[in-house]
Protein backbone atom coordinates (compact mmCIF):
# COMPACT_ATOMS: atom_id res chain seq x y z
CA UNK A 1 0.00 0.00 0.00
CA UNK A 2 1.13 3.35 -1.22
CA UNK A 3 1.75 6.39 1.51
CA UNK A 4 -0.74 8.54 0.28
CA UNK A 5 -3.13 5.40 0.34
CA UNK A 6 -1.90 4.74 3.84
CA UNK A 7 -2.84 9.03 4.80
CA UNK A 8 -6.27 8.75 2.78
CA UNK A 9 -7.19 5.23 4.87
CA UNK A 10 -6.55 6.89 8.23
CA UNK A 11 -7.65 9.86 7.51
CA UNK A 12 -11.11 8.41 6.81
CA UNK A 13 -10.83 5.65 9.87
CA UNK A 14 -10.01 9.37 11.94
CA UNK A 15 -12.89 10.67 10.81
CA UNK A 16 -15.16 7.76 10.83
CA UNK A 17 -13.79 7.80 14.60
CA UNK A 18 -15.23 11.30 14.84
CA UNK A 19 -18.74 10.32 13.42
CA UNK A 20 -18.39 7.44 15.65
CA UNK A 21 -17.92 9.35 18.78
CA UNK A 22 -20.25 12.34 18.32
CA UNK A 23 -23.03 9.60 17.75
CA UNK A 24 -22.46 7.83 20.97
CA UNK A 25 -22.02 10.78 22.60
CA UNK A 26 -25.21 11.82 21.15
CA UNK A 27 -26.64 8.47 22.74
CA UNK A 28 -25.56 9.06 26.01
CA UNK A 29 -26.91 12.55 26.56
CA UNK A 30 -30.06 11.40 24.88
CA UNK A 31 -30.37 8.52 27.26
CA UNK A 32 -29.12 11.09 29.87
CA UNK A 33 -32.33 13.31 29.19
CA UNK A 34 -35.06 10.26 28.64
CA UNK A 35 -33.15 9.23 32.87
CA UNK A 36 -34.12 12.76 33.91
CA UNK A 37 -37.42 13.13 32.37
CA UNK A 38 -38.47 9.91 33.30
CA UNK A 39 -37.13 10.58 37.15
CA UNK A 40 -39.00 14.02 36.95
CA UNK A 41 -42.19 12.18 36.28
CA UNK A 42 -42.08 9.74 38.55
CA UNK A 43 -40.97 12.39 41.65
CA UNK A 44 -43.84 14.54 40.09
CA UNK A 45 -46.36 11.50 41.09
CA UNK A 46 -44.48 10.97 44.63
CA UNK A 47 -45.10 14.28 45.20
CA UNK A 48 -48.71 13.84 45.70
CA UNK A 49 -48.07 10.80 48.48
CA UNK A 50 -45.33 13.05 50.41
CA UNK A 51 -48.95 15.02 51.83
CA UNK A 52 -48.94 18.71 50.55
CA UNK A 53 -49.33 21.36 53.58
CA UNK A 54 -52.21 23.47 52.32
CA UNK A 55 -53.06 26.87 54.03
CA UNK A 56 -56.10 28.99 53.73
CA UNK A 57 -56.98 32.68 54.98
CA UNK A 58 -59.77 33.12 57.05
CA UNK A 59 -61.13 36.77 56.90
CA UNK A 60 -64.26 39.21 56.10
CA UNK A 61 -64.19 41.66 52.63
CA UNK A 62 -62.81 44.54 52.88
CA UNK A 63 -62.74 47.47 50.98
CA UNK A 64 -60.07 50.00 49.80
CA UNK A 65 -61.18 53.72 49.33
CA UNK A 66 -59.12 56.27 47.17
CA UNK A 67 -59.25 59.81 47.25
CA UNK A 68 -59.12 61.58 43.77
CA UNK A 69 -55.41 62.13 43.75
CA UNK A 70 -54.75 58.23 44.01
CA UNK A 71 -54.55 58.58 48.12
CA UNK A 72 -55.33 54.54 49.43
CA UNK A 73 -57.78 54.24 52.21
CA UNK A 74 -58.00 51.17 54.07
CA UNK A 75 -58.50 48.39 52.98
CA UNK A 76 -61.40 48.20 55.58
CA UNK A 77 -63.96 46.25 57.17
CA UNK A 78 -66.99 47.31 54.57
CA UNK A 79 -68.38 49.03 57.59
CA UNK A 80 -65.67 51.01 58.77
CA UNK A 81 -65.51 52.30 54.58
CA UNK A 82 -69.00 53.35 54.98
CA UNK A 83 -68.20 55.43 57.94
CA UNK A 84 -64.93 56.47 56.86
CA UNK A 85 -67.03 57.33 53.23
CA UNK A 86 -69.23 60.06 55.47
CA UNK A 87 -66.49 61.00 57.42
CA UNK A 88 -64.48 62.55 54.80
CA UNK A 89 -67.52 63.29 52.63
CA UNK A 90 -68.67 65.71 56.08
CA UNK A 91 -65.03 67.61 55.67
CA UNK A 92 -65.81 67.74 51.98
CA UNK A 93 -63.34 64.84 50.54
CA UNK A 94 -65.26 62.75 48.30
CA UNK A 95 -63.79 59.09 48.25
CA UNK A 96 -64.60 56.61 45.49
CA UNK A 97 -64.26 52.43 45.24
CA UNK A 98 -63.05 52.71 41.95
CA UNK A 99 -59.46 53.12 41.79
CA UNK A 100 -58.50 56.53 39.81
CA UNK A 101 -56.16 55.26 36.94
CA UNK A 102 -52.86 57.18 36.46
CA UNK A 103 -54.77 59.26 33.48
CA UNK A 104 -57.40 60.41 35.65
CA UNK A 105 -54.73 61.39 38.95
CA UNK A 106 -53.24 63.81 36.45
CA UNK A 107 -56.54 65.18 34.98
CA UNK A 108 -57.39 65.76 38.70
CA UNK A 109 -54.04 67.37 39.67
CA UNK A 110 -55.11 69.69 36.50
CA UNK A 111 -58.15 70.82 38.27
CA UNK A 112 -58.65 74.45 40.08
CA UNK A 113 -59.61 71.84 43.15
CA UNK A 114 -56.33 70.25 43.61
CA UNK A 115 -54.32 73.64 43.13
CA UNK A 116 -56.13 75.20 45.65
CA UNK A 117 -55.21 72.22 47.64
CA UNK A 118 -51.42 71.94 46.36
CA UNK A 119 -50.76 75.81 47.09
CA UNK A 120 -51.81 75.48 50.67
CA UNK A 121 -49.87 72.23 51.20
CA UNK A 122 -46.66 73.87 49.11
CA UNK A 123 -47.35 76.72 52.18
CA UNK A 124 -47.78 74.63 55.12
CA UNK A 125 -44.12 72.83 53.93
CA UNK A 126 -42.61 76.05 52.83
CA UNK A 127 -43.80 77.12 56.89
CA UNK A 128 -42.34 73.31 58.46
CA UNK A 129 -39.70 73.18 56.55
CA UNK A 130 -38.07 75.37 58.61
CA UNK A 131 -37.85 73.05 61.58
CA UNK A 132 -35.02 71.68 59.56
CA UNK A 133 -32.26 72.92 60.94
CA UNK A 134 -29.70 72.42 57.38
CA UNK A 135 -25.83 73.04 57.91
CA UNK A 136 -26.01 73.15 61.83
CA UNK A 137 -22.34 72.29 61.84
CA UNK A 138 -21.43 75.32 59.21
CA UNK A 139 -23.53 77.79 61.21
CA UNK A 140 -21.29 77.05 63.97
CA UNK A 141 -18.13 76.91 62.38
CA UNK A 142 -19.07 80.78 61.19
CA UNK A 143 -19.90 81.77 64.94
CA UNK A 144 -16.75 80.56 66.08
CA UNK A 145 -15.00 82.53 63.26
CA UNK A 146 -16.41 85.60 63.65
CA UNK A 147 -16.30 85.40 67.83
CA UNK A 148 -12.95 83.99 68.30
CA UNK A 149 -11.45 84.54 65.40
CA UNK A 150 -10.88 81.13 64.34
CA UNK A 151 -10.75 80.32 60.34
CA UNK A 152 -13.59 78.61 58.96
CA UNK A 153 -10.93 75.93 57.55
CA UNK A 154 -9.06 75.40 60.39
CA UNK A 155 -12.11 73.93 62.73
CA UNK A 156 -12.43 70.91 60.32
CA UNK A 157 -9.03 70.92 59.77
CA UNK A 158 -7.51 68.01 61.84
CA UNK A 159 -3.64 68.07 61.20
CA UNK A 160 -1.89 64.73 61.19
CA UNK A 161 0.47 63.49 64.00
CA UNK A 162 3.28 64.61 62.09
CA UNK A 163 2.50 68.41 61.65
CA UNK A 164 2.20 69.08 64.90
CA UNK A 165 5.59 67.25 65.85
CA UNK A 166 4.10 64.62 67.25
CA UNK B 1 -67.06 -13.18 52.22
CA UNK B 2 -69.31 -11.67 54.04
CA UNK B 3 -68.87 -7.95 55.72
CA UNK B 4 -68.90 -10.05 59.23
CA UNK B 5 -66.44 -12.07 58.18
CA UNK B 6 -64.08 -9.63 56.43
CA UNK B 7 -64.17 -7.38 60.19
CA UNK B 8 -63.59 -10.86 61.91
CA UNK B 9 -60.41 -10.87 59.78
CA UNK B 10 -59.30 -7.24 60.80
CA UNK B 11 -59.71 -7.80 64.51
CA UNK B 12 -57.49 -10.87 63.98
CA UNK B 13 -55.08 -9.64 62.54
CA UNK B 14 -55.13 -6.58 64.92
CA UNK B 15 -54.32 -9.09 67.55
CA UNK B 16 -50.86 -10.20 65.73
CA UNK B 17 -49.43 -7.02 66.61
CA UNK B 18 -47.17 -6.27 69.52
CA UNK B 19 -48.08 -4.45 72.58
CA UNK B 20 -45.84 -1.06 71.26
CA UNK B 21 -47.45 -0.87 67.98
CA UNK B 22 -50.76 0.67 66.76
CA UNK B 23 -53.16 1.17 64.15
CA UNK B 24 -54.61 4.71 64.40
CA UNK B 25 -53.03 7.89 65.20
CA UNK B 26 -54.80 10.68 67.12
CA UNK B 27 -53.31 14.40 66.97
CA UNK B 28 -55.97 15.95 69.63
CA UNK B 29 -53.17 16.00 71.97
CA UNK B 30 -51.67 18.32 69.78
CA UNK B 31 -53.90 21.17 70.56
CA UNK B 32 -52.24 22.45 73.59
CA UNK B 33 -49.47 22.32 71.38
CA UNK B 34 -50.69 24.62 68.38
CA UNK B 35 -52.16 26.63 70.94
CA UNK B 36 -49.36 27.48 72.80
CA UNK B 37 -47.18 28.21 69.51
CA UNK B 38 -49.93 30.34 68.52
CA UNK B 39 -50.07 32.33 71.75
CA UNK B 40 -46.18 33.34 71.88
CA UNK B 41 -46.53 34.19 68.39
CA UNK B 42 -49.72 36.52 68.58
CA UNK B 43 -48.11 38.44 71.98
CA UNK B 44 -44.96 39.01 70.03
CA UNK B 45 -46.65 41.28 66.94
CA UNK B 46 -49.27 42.51 68.69
CA UNK B 47 -48.65 46.26 68.23
CA UNK B 48 -51.52 48.74 68.10
CA UNK B 49 -54.04 46.86 69.85
CA UNK B 50 -52.72 47.41 73.48
CA UNK B 51 -52.53 50.99 72.40
CA UNK B 52 -56.42 51.83 71.94
CA UNK B 53 -59.20 51.40 73.81
CA UNK B 54 -60.49 47.20 74.53
CA UNK B 55 -64.33 46.98 74.99
CA UNK B 56 -65.03 43.33 75.45
CA UNK B 57 -68.30 42.59 73.96
CA UNK B 58 -69.92 39.09 74.99
CA UNK B 59 -73.34 38.85 74.52
CA UNK B 60 -75.95 38.66 71.39
CA UNK B 61 -75.23 41.44 68.75
CA UNK B 62 -72.33 42.06 66.00
CA UNK B 63 -72.57 45.69 66.34
CA UNK B 64 -70.86 47.55 69.40
CA UNK B 65 -72.17 50.88 69.47
CA UNK B 66 -70.56 53.85 71.24
CA UNK B 67 -72.72 56.53 72.11
CA UNK B 68 -69.91 59.48 72.20
CA UNK B 69 -71.29 62.69 74.46
CA UNK B 70 -70.50 66.21 73.51
CA UNK B 71 -69.00 68.26 76.24
CA UNK B 72 -71.40 70.20 78.29
CA UNK B 73 -70.33 74.39 78.90
CA UNK B 74 -69.74 75.33 82.77
CA UNK B 75 -71.63 78.51 82.97
CA UNK B 76 -70.65 81.49 84.98
CA UNK B 77 -73.78 82.76 86.61
CA UNK B 78 -76.42 81.18 89.38
CA UNK B 79 -79.18 80.54 86.51
CA UNK B 80 -78.23 77.49 84.76
CA UNK B 81 -79.71 76.51 81.59
CA UNK B 82 -80.51 72.78 81.10
CA UNK B 83 -78.02 70.96 78.73
CA UNK B 84 -78.97 67.80 77.03
CA UNK B 85 -76.14 65.09 76.94
CA UNK B 86 -76.73 64.93 73.30
CA UNK B 87 -74.62 62.29 71.36
CA UNK B 88 -75.94 63.66 67.94
CA UNK B 89 -73.84 67.06 68.12
CA UNK B 90 -70.47 65.08 68.17
CA UNK B 91 -69.67 63.90 64.59
CA UNK B 92 -69.08 60.48 64.23
CA UNK B 93 -71.72 59.56 67.06
CA UNK B 94 -72.14 56.91 67.46
CA UNK B 95 -69.06 54.87 66.88
CA UNK B 96 -69.90 51.20 65.44
CA UNK B 97 -67.25 48.49 65.04
CA UNK B 98 -68.93 45.67 63.44
CA UNK B 99 -67.65 42.16 64.49
CA UNK B 100 -66.33 39.71 61.92
CA UNK B 101 -64.31 36.50 61.48
CA UNK B 102 -60.65 36.32 61.46
CA UNK B 103 -58.25 33.12 61.00
CA UNK B 104 -56.67 31.12 59.24
CA UNK B 105 -56.98 26.96 58.24
CA UNK B 106 -54.23 24.78 57.77
CA UNK B 107 -54.35 20.77 56.32
CA UNK B 108 -51.80 18.73 57.74
CA UNK B 109 -51.77 15.44 55.63
CA UNK B 110 -51.19 12.62 58.27
CA UNK B 111 -48.20 11.30 56.04
CA UNK B 112 -46.11 14.97 55.90
CA UNK B 113 -46.92 14.54 60.23
CA UNK B 114 -45.52 11.49 60.44
CA UNK B 115 -42.15 11.87 58.24
CA UNK B 116 -41.46 15.35 59.69
CA UNK B 117 -38.99 15.56 62.30
CA UNK B 118 -40.51 18.85 63.53
CA UNK B 119 -43.45 19.03 65.44
CA UNK B 120 -45.70 19.73 62.52
CA UNK B 121 -48.49 20.70 65.24
CA UNK B 122 -46.58 23.28 66.93
CA UNK B 123 -46.12 24.59 63.28
CA UNK B 124 -49.54 24.65 62.01
CA UNK B 125 -49.69 26.76 65.64
CA UNK B 126 -47.22 29.60 64.97
CA UNK B 127 -48.21 30.43 61.39
CA UNK B 128 -52.11 30.91 62.42
CA UNK B 129 -51.06 32.49 65.46
CA UNK B 130 -48.92 35.24 63.31
CA UNK B 131 -51.47 35.34 60.59
CA UNK B 132 -53.91 36.22 63.09
CA UNK B 133 -52.08 38.56 64.88
CA UNK B 134 -50.64 40.31 61.68
CA UNK B 135 -54.14 40.46 60.67
CA UNK B 136 -55.40 42.45 63.67
CA UNK B 137 -52.36 44.77 63.41
CA UNK B 138 -53.40 45.00 59.98
CA UNK B 139 -57.05 45.81 60.70
CA UNK B 140 -56.44 48.63 63.26
CA UNK B 141 -53.11 50.42 61.12
CA UNK B 142 -55.18 50.45 57.95
CA UNK B 143 -57.61 52.62 59.81
CA UNK B 144 -54.77 55.47 60.53
CA UNK B 145 -55.69 56.22 56.68
CA UNK B 146 -59.55 56.42 57.44
CA UNK B 147 -58.48 59.21 60.69
CA UNK B 148 -59.12 63.27 58.62
CA UNK B 149 -56.58 64.99 59.58
CA UNK B 150 -52.81 64.18 58.23
CA UNK B 151 -50.21 65.96 58.91
CA UNK B 152 -48.44 64.72 55.95
CA UNK B 153 -48.65 64.28 52.17
CA UNK B 154 -47.61 62.00 49.73
CA UNK B 155 -43.71 62.49 48.50
CA UNK B 156 -42.98 64.47 51.96
CA UNK B 157 -40.19 64.26 54.40
CA UNK B 158 -41.23 64.07 57.92
CA UNK B 159 -39.72 67.70 59.75
CA UNK B 160 -39.70 68.02 63.39
CA UNK B 161 -42.84 70.72 63.08
CA UNK B 162 -45.17 67.95 61.49
CA UNK B 163 -43.81 66.01 64.83
CA UNK B 164 -45.13 69.32 67.05
CA UNK B 165 -48.30 69.72 64.93
CA UNK B 166 -49.68 66.28 65.45
CA UNK B 167 -48.81 66.84 69.40
CA UNK B 168 -50.68 70.40 68.93
CA UNK B 169 -53.60 68.80 67.37
CA UNK B 170 -54.33 65.99 70.02
CA UNK B 171 -53.37 68.76 72.65
CA UNK B 172 -55.88 71.39 71.49
CA UNK B 173 -59.00 68.73 71.54
CA UNK B 174 -57.62 67.77 74.91
CA UNK B 175 -57.19 64.29 74.24
CA UNK B 176 -55.35 62.44 77.24
CA UNK B 177 -52.16 61.48 77.56
CA UNK B 178 -49.94 59.27 77.03
CA UNK B 179 -49.71 60.12 73.30
CA UNK B 180 -49.00 57.08 70.76
CA UNK B 181 -46.69 57.46 67.62
CA UNK B 182 -46.74 54.49 65.61
CA UNK B 183 -44.91 54.22 62.25
CA UNK B 184 -43.21 52.07 59.71
CA UNK B 185 -39.63 51.26 59.82
CA UNK B 186 -38.98 53.58 57.01
CA UNK B 187 -40.54 56.24 58.69
CA UNK B 188 -37.54 56.03 61.38
CA UNK B 189 -34.97 54.28 60.58
CA UNK B 190 -34.32 55.56 56.56
CA UNK B 191 -32.24 58.14 54.76
CA UNK B 192 -35.64 60.69 55.00
CA UNK B 193 -36.54 58.80 58.96
CA UNK B 194 -36.57 60.28 62.29
CA UNK B 195 -33.13 59.24 63.45
CA UNK B 196 -32.15 61.94 60.60
CA UNK B 197 -33.54 64.78 62.88
CA UNK B 198 -31.08 63.68 65.57
CA UNK B 199 -27.73 62.93 63.49
CA UNK B 200 -24.53 64.59 63.81
CA UNK B 201 -23.68 64.95 60.16
CA UNK B 202 -22.13 68.59 58.85
CA UNK B 203 -24.77 68.09 55.75
CA UNK B 204 -27.59 66.75 57.47
CA UNK B 205 -30.90 68.42 58.89
CA UNK B 206 -30.79 68.87 62.30
CA UNK B 207 -32.52 69.81 65.32
CA UNK B 208 -31.90 68.66 69.01
CA UNK B 209 -28.64 69.58 70.00
CA UNK B 210 -26.69 69.01 66.90
CA UNK B 211 -26.33 72.76 67.03
CA UNK B 212 -23.85 72.62 69.96
CA UNK B 213 -22.01 69.83 68.40
CA UNK B 214 -23.31 66.39 69.60
CA UNK B 215 -26.51 64.66 68.61
CA UNK B 216 -28.38 65.09 71.85
CA UNK B 217 -30.04 62.22 74.34
CA UNK B 218 -32.21 61.03 71.77
CA UNK B 219 -29.60 61.03 69.24
CA UNK B 220 -27.45 58.86 71.64
CA UNK B 221 -30.31 56.66 72.48
CA UNK B 222 -31.14 55.76 68.72
CA UNK B 223 -26.93 55.55 68.53
CA UNK B 224 -26.80 53.20 71.35
CA UNK B 225 -30.04 51.27 71.25
CA UNK B 226 -31.09 51.82 67.32
CA UNK B 227 -34.38 53.07 68.86
CA UNK B 228 -35.70 55.48 71.32
CA UNK B 229 -38.69 55.00 73.08
CA UNK B 230 -39.58 58.53 73.54
CA UNK B 231 -39.86 61.40 70.63
CA UNK B 232 -41.42 65.28 70.39
CA UNK B 233 -43.54 63.41 73.33
CA UNK B 234 -44.96 60.52 71.74
CA UNK B 235 -44.03 57.14 72.71
CA UNK B 236 -42.66 55.20 69.80
CA UNK B 237 -43.83 52.11 68.31
CA UNK B 238 -42.42 50.69 65.17
CA UNK B 239 -45.19 48.52 62.93
CA UNK B 240 -44.10 46.85 59.62
CA UNK B 241 -47.46 45.67 58.91
CA UNK B 242 -48.38 49.19 57.72
CA UNK B 243 -49.48 49.31 54.34
CA UNK B 244 -46.85 51.22 51.49
CA UNK B 245 -47.86 53.04 48.77
CA UNK B 246 -45.52 53.98 46.01
CA UNK B 247 -42.99 54.95 48.94
CA UNK B 248 -45.50 56.38 50.81
CA UNK B 249 -47.08 54.84 54.69
CA UNK B 250 -49.39 55.92 56.95
CA UNK B 251 -48.95 55.63 60.31
CA UNK B 252 -50.63 58.00 63.40
CA UNK B 253 -50.16 59.82 66.48
CA UNK B 254 -52.97 59.38 68.38
CA UNK B 255 -54.44 59.06 71.91
CA UNK B 256 -55.65 55.61 73.28
CA UNK B 257 -59.56 56.64 72.69
CA UNK B 258 -59.13 57.54 69.04
CA UNK B 259 -59.74 54.21 67.83
CA UNK B 260 -61.11 50.99 69.62
CA UNK B 261 -60.71 47.06 69.71
CA UNK B 262 -64.04 45.25 70.55
CA UNK B 263 -63.19 41.39 71.10
CA UNK B 264 -66.08 39.29 70.81
CA UNK B 265 -64.58 35.61 70.59
CA UNK B 266 -61.48 34.90 72.10
CA UNK B 267 -58.85 32.61 69.86
CA UNK B 268 -59.59 29.39 69.21
CA UNK B 269 -57.83 26.10 67.79
CA UNK B 270 -60.44 23.36 66.50
CA UNK B 271 -58.61 20.12 65.19
CA UNK B 272 -60.69 17.83 62.46
CA UNK B 273 -59.38 14.71 61.60
CA UNK B 274 -60.91 14.44 57.99
CA UNK B 275 -61.05 10.78 56.80
CA UNK B 276 -61.40 10.66 53.24
CA UNK B 277 -58.20 13.36 52.92
CA UNK B 278 -56.05 11.36 55.69
CA UNK B 279 -55.15 14.60 58.08
CA UNK B 280 -56.05 17.14 60.40
CA UNK B 281 -57.68 20.16 59.63
CA UNK B 282 -56.35 22.98 61.84
CA UNK B 283 -57.92 26.00 62.44
CA UNK B 284 -57.44 28.99 64.03
CA UNK B 285 -59.98 31.57 64.70
CA UNK B 286 -60.93 34.76 66.56
CA UNK B 287 -63.97 37.17 66.33
CA UNK B 288 -63.27 40.68 66.83
CA UNK B 289 -64.44 44.39 65.57
CA UNK B 290 -62.66 47.57 65.05
CA UNK B 291 -63.57 51.25 64.34
CA UNK B 292 -62.58 55.02 64.93
CA UNK B 293 -64.10 55.69 67.81
CA UNK B 294 -62.91 59.54 68.28
CA UNK B 295 -61.70 61.01 65.04
CA UNK B 296 -60.38 64.10 66.47
CA UNK B 297 -58.23 62.08 68.79
CA UNK B 298 -55.91 60.54 66.51
CA UNK B 299 -53.51 62.37 63.36
CA UNK B 300 -52.43 60.35 60.25
CA UNK B 301 -49.01 60.49 59.53
CA UNK B 302 -48.36 60.07 55.51
CA UNK B 303 -44.79 60.17 54.87
CA UNK B 304 -41.94 59.67 52.48
CA UNK B 305 -40.34 56.03 53.59
CA UNK B 306 -37.22 56.15 52.07
CA UNK B 307 -35.31 58.26 49.29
Amino acid sequence: MKKEDKDLELSLLREENERLRAQEEARINDRTNVYFNELRSIQKVGEKTKGNITYKDIHHPTVTLWRKDGKRIGPLHPANAETTFQRFYDVGVLLSTKKPTDEEIAKYKLTAEWKKIEEADLKKRKLREKSKKPDQIQKLAEVLQNQFGVAKADISNIKKPEEVGV
Amino acid sequence: MNLFNVFKLFVLRLGNRGANETTSTTYTEGIPTAVSASLLEMEEGDVVRPLVRTYPFPGPALVHSTPIVSKLASEADDSLANQALDTGTYTGSPSNATVGVHGSTVFLKEIAVLGAVDELMAVAGQLIGNSIVTRRDLDLVTLFTSLTQNEGAANTDIVPADLFAAYNFLRVRSVPLPYNLVLYPGHIWSAVGLIQLFANVADANHFSYAAAGGVGSVGEEFMRNGFAGKVFGFDLFSDANIVVTSNNASGAAFGRDSMKYVPKRDFRIDVLYSGPEVGWQVTGTEMWGEAVLKNNFGDEMQFNIDT
